[in-house]
């Protein structure tokens, strides 16, 4: 859990709009987590609500992605991304950095607004929403695109046969871009549980994967 | 094909990793990216952004209606005097903030090193709960932490992934060093298997002590997932018991029940111990500073109470400052700027991991206000400036 504050700019920093094409990276912004001052960020927005839009821009792709894969629909997921960030603004006053980064508990927060979700809809992560059109297009040849596709396939497969808890946990760390530590203070876990939750994790579908492909 | 995706998650790759686990891991990386290549709808962007707007401009009108005490009703003002009144008091009767508190969670990325190399001091003890046995196989000390390396073993005597459960640590004079966090893991192979190192705040130890002793008490650790072997243990006590995720204090854990597999919470089962060690640890003290320093721009000085450098990091005790700062460091010919910082009593402490403690010569640590506006609740929030303090470390 991080609670200290990391400085990265004297000034806020500007919010890269990552919403470019090529912008799928920006799921996996958390590994350059430190590159944005969220604690900056927060007491910003804790000063001046307007402010808040900044921390919308800077986590609403990460937020909707990890709800789209809870939910597996994009109005549904575009809903709860409204929820939770209106929701984040009214709390945020109560949110302290002590108890955890800015990521994690507003990701507790649309943790919390997807199995709501999920209760009322009984549902689970939706890893067959993906289509193969990403896999498609960034295959070197028809042949590469295929056999992506078809691993990718299974391994979506694979996906939806994990339990929910560890489908959430994949959810947050691949869709979400959550860092094990960010997870661990969302789940109330301990960072090595969670480390050690995840490469279990790998380890068996990696050995189902392999299964598949001996049997 | 390569992986350099997989640099990505260098979480998963505790323990080692193979080239199919960083195929899977890359293979989930693009299955990620399926997601990533659904956008929120601009349109749907567009209305949260102004709703959003729209509820901060609402937010912020009570303010500008403000028009100081007058403005206030009776009410509002009896209100306000009574809280003015419970601060004082508190104050004055020197009750805790909700400031107060040192806790600094991190990761050292040299645990590595660490694990393998000269720093840590082999202790293999061994409590056992449960039919399950609990070694500390390293522990290592200074005056800003206080590491213990672990692994947890099942009846049969293999190893198995377990993380330590609200773990309290207390000093010959009892005194409870805070619990930091998990440092990371190192896998050692063989028979030992992968050594958890969870650390501890030393930072209010006093004196030069060459030793310390320390009282470990851990009431009980998760298993990652599954009950790894049937247990004969009755289940006496239910998650809370176990404190889980929060500080249990010695006296509960001496007082826990039975010893037993439990399910802390989510499913994740835990054994239950406790389980006590005695350790004694060599106590580094690294390179300390001497006294004081003070600097005062703008009318407000701060002062550099100490400084604490170790092998492992480096903390900068300043009284004055706010949370709108933030430090660099210049030693030699270098700069680090990747302080990070909180409050510890009345004292705002800057600390670096990827410590300084090798450099030698004269150093100087400048505290910078940040340009974004200070949160209200900052009661210390610097003026704009920046405070020097040239040193040396002996």
């Amino acid at each position: 859990m991080k609670i200290m504050m990391q400085k990265s700019a004297q000034t806020l920093p500007d919010i890269p709009d990552d919403r470019d094409a090529s912008g799928m990276d920006a799921a996996h912004a958390a590994d350059d987590a430190s590159a944005v001052d969220d604690a900056a960020l927060v007491r910003a927005a804790q000063a001046d609500p307007v402010a808040f839009g900044q921390l919308y821009q800077a986590y609403r792709d990460r937020v909707y992605w990890y709800l789209l894969a809870r939910t597996g629909h994009a109005e549904d997921a575009a809903d709860l991304t409204q929820q939770v960030f209106l929701t984040a603004l009214d709390a945020l006053a109560q949110y302290n950095p002590r108890k955890g980064p800015f990521v994690a508990w507003l990701f507790g927060g649309a943790r919390h607004a997807a199995t709501n979700f999920r209760q009322r809809n009984r549902q689970t992560v939706a890893w067959e929403y993906v289509t193969g059109e990403a896999a498609v297009a960034t295959a070197q040849s028809l042949e590469d695109a295929v056999v992506r596709q078809e691993s990718l396939d299974q391994l979506v497969r694979l996906c939806a046969a994990l339990d929910p808890a560890r489908q959430e946990l994949l959810a947050l760390r691949f869709v979400g871009g959550l860092t094990s530590a960010e997870i661990a203070a969302v789940m109330g876990k301990s960072e090595a549980a969670t480390k050690r939750q995840l490469s279990r994790i790998v380890q068996t579908l990696k050995e189902h994967y392999h299964d598949i492909h001996e049997a | 094909m390569t992986y350099t995706k997989h640099d990505r998650y260098p979480d998963l790759r505790d323990g080692g990793s193979d080239a199919e686990t960083a195929r899977m891991v890359a293979q989930l990386d693009a299955l990620s990216k399926r997601f990533a290549s659904a956008p929120l709808p601009a349109s749907r962007d567009s209305e949260i952004a102004r709703l959003l707007r729209e509820r901060a401009l609402a937010a912020q009108q009570p303010q500008a209606r403000r028009r100081g005490w007058r403005g206030l009703s009776l009410a509002r003002r009896a209100a306000v005097l009574a809280v003015a009144a419970l601060t004082v008091i508190a104050v004055l009767t020197g009750a805790t903030l909700a400031f107060a508190g040192p806790i600094f969670p991190w990761n050292y990325g040299f645990l590595q090193q660490f694990g393998q190399g000269p720093q840590g001091e082999t202790v293999n003890l061994a409590g056992s709960a449960c039919g399950y046995t609990l070694k500390v196989r390293q522990v290592y000390a200074d005056a800003n932490v206080f590491i213990v390396g672990y692994a947890l073993y099942k009846p049969d005597g293999q190893y198995v992934g377990a993380g330590m459960l609200a773990p309290v640590v207390t000093d010959a004079n009892g005194a409870t060093l805070p619990v930091l966090d998990i440092a990371g893991s190192v896998n050692l192979g063989g028979s030992i298997g992968t050594v958890e190192y969870q650390t501890f705040d030393t930072g209010a130890i006093q004196g030069q002590p060459a030793s310390l002793k320390l009282h470990l008490v851990v009431p009980g650790l998760s298993f990652d997932h599954g009950t790894p072997a049937p247990s004969p243990c009755v289940s006496p006590a239910s998650a809370a018991e176990l404190g889980y995720g929060a500080q249990a204090s010695a006296t509960t854990a001496s007082a826990a029940p039975t010893p037993a597999i439990v399910p802390p919470g989510d499913g994740e089962p835990a054994v239950q111990g406790p389980f006590v060690f005695d350790v004694t640890v060599m106590y580094h003290l690294g390179r300390q500073s001497r006294g004081p320093i003070t600097d005062t721009q703008h009318g407000r000085t701060l002062t550099l109470e100490r400084v604490v450098s170790t092998p492992l990091e480096t903390r900068f005790y300043v009284s004055g400052a706010g949370w709108n700062s933030y430090a660099t460091l210049h030693v030699g010919f270098r700069t680090i700027d990747n302080a990070s910082w909180g409050p510890e009593g009345n004292l705002m402490v800057y600390r670096l991991d990827g410590s300084p403690y090798s450099y030698h010569g004269q150093w100087t640590f400048t505290i910078h206000t940040m340009s974004a506006a200070p949160s209200p609740q900052d009661k210390q929030a610097l003026p704009p400036g920046t405070w020097s303090f040239t040193f040396t470390l002996p």
